[in-house]
């Protein structure tokens, strides 16, 4: 079977995954003071924290994490990584755009995915971190 | 025991650190990356294990360009054992989680913390567990509960379990703890939400920045 999938990533280490973790902390701690607030910056902060635990999880498990900005590779590897919170972060990035980019404001809805999302992602890995 | 290191219930080795990156997933691994994962041994020695465990059929190598790759070989008859050994971790969360969803009154948050989530746990080490209950919570109750779940988890890992229990209203006056602040910012939720545990904490967090 041909290997379509050019994964595009970079060696993992205790240093970078410790780094990512605490960003992916502080992020998801960030949108969840602000987000009555300012809901769209809650959004992109809690892409960027599912993003950050996505390195965590990959470098953990694979030792090494996904670079550049197609979205598939990057739920791909994570899939291979911790087979299951893969769908968290597709939930992430299909909003990913909308928060940032446009001039839309993120549904109550999305609001409501997205941190689930993101918290599920930053306990998956937090506990991967610890194992 | 070591819930970061699992397979030291059994051999304390590099083979079984070796052994708990291949069981995770069933993928291939080269020497440098099971290195990077570990972050810790040499490259030539985790490439002696690995050299053993094929020997053994229980690790399966293929040649990928100028490397070699390695793999769980999940067929053997061992394969079954070690997968449940790399994933002792979270058989304890789950058990966890488990026990204190059945209890007839529940915490509002609890959370694994201290060395067990640091990395640095040892044989001898406690095994802390920080519980939030509600106000009007029975106190006997509650301690009958706290009681059957540090018998059981010494039951479980062979360490003793101290937990650190709080009402919601107690957290107030110990939201400037740092061992508080350490369950927020490191600890393994097993019950409740830690975004609820975050907003109880607020006030302090902000005051600080």
């Amino acid at each position: 079977m041909c290997n379509r999938l050019t994964e595009r990533t970079r060696p993992s280490s205790e240093t970078i995954r410790r780094g990512r973790l605490k960003k992916a902390t502080q992020f998801l701690d960030a949108a969840i003071v602000i987000d009555e607030e300012m809901p769209d910056a809650s959004m992109t902060l809690l892409v960027n924290a599912g993003i950050a635990a996505a390195d965590v999880i990959c470098g953990a498990r694979l030792g090494k994490y996904a670079v550049g900005e197609n979205h598939n590779e990057a739920v791909a590897l994570l899939a291979k990584a911790d087979p299951g919170v893969d769908k968290h972060l597709r939930t992430l990035l299909n909003v990913k755009s909308k928060a940032a980019y446009t001039h839309q404001t993120a549904t109550s809805d999305e609001r409501k995915k997205s941190r689930r999302a993101a918290e599920a992602l930053v306990e998956a890995a937090r506990r991967i971190a610890a194992s | 025991m070591e819930l970061n290191h699992p397979f030291a219930t059994v051999t304390p080795t590099l083979d079984g650190d070796v052994l708990a990156v291949l069981a995770t997933h069933d993928v291939t691994f080269t020497t440098g990356q099971i290195h990077r994962i570990l972050d810790r041994f040499s490259e030539e020695g985790i490439r002696k294990v690995l050299s053993r465990l094929v020997r053994q059929g229980v690790v399966l190598v293929e040649r990928v360009g100028h490397t070699y790759a390695y793999r769980l070989n999940t067929a053997h008859l061992a394969a079954e054992p070690i997968m449940a050994l790399a994933k002792l971790f979270n058989t304890f969360l789950a058990r966890l989680e488990a026990q204190l969803s059945g209890w007839d009154h529940p915490p509002v948050y609890a959370a694994v913390f201290g060395s067990a989530v640091r990395g640095t746990m040892t044989a001898e080490s406690d095994l802390d567990l920080f519980l939030v209950r509600e106000n009007d919570a029975p106190a006997t109750e509650w301690a009958r509960q706290i009681s059957e779940l540090a018998v059981d988890v010494t039951a479980w890992t062979g360490n003793d379990a101290r937990p650190v229990e709080y009402t919601i209203a107690e957290l107030g006056a110990a939201r400037a703890e740092p061992m508080v602040q350490e369950v927020l910012d490191h600890g393994l939720t097993v019950a409740g939400s830690r975004a609820w545990l975050l907003k109880q904490l607020r006030p302090v967090r902000n005051e600080s920045v």
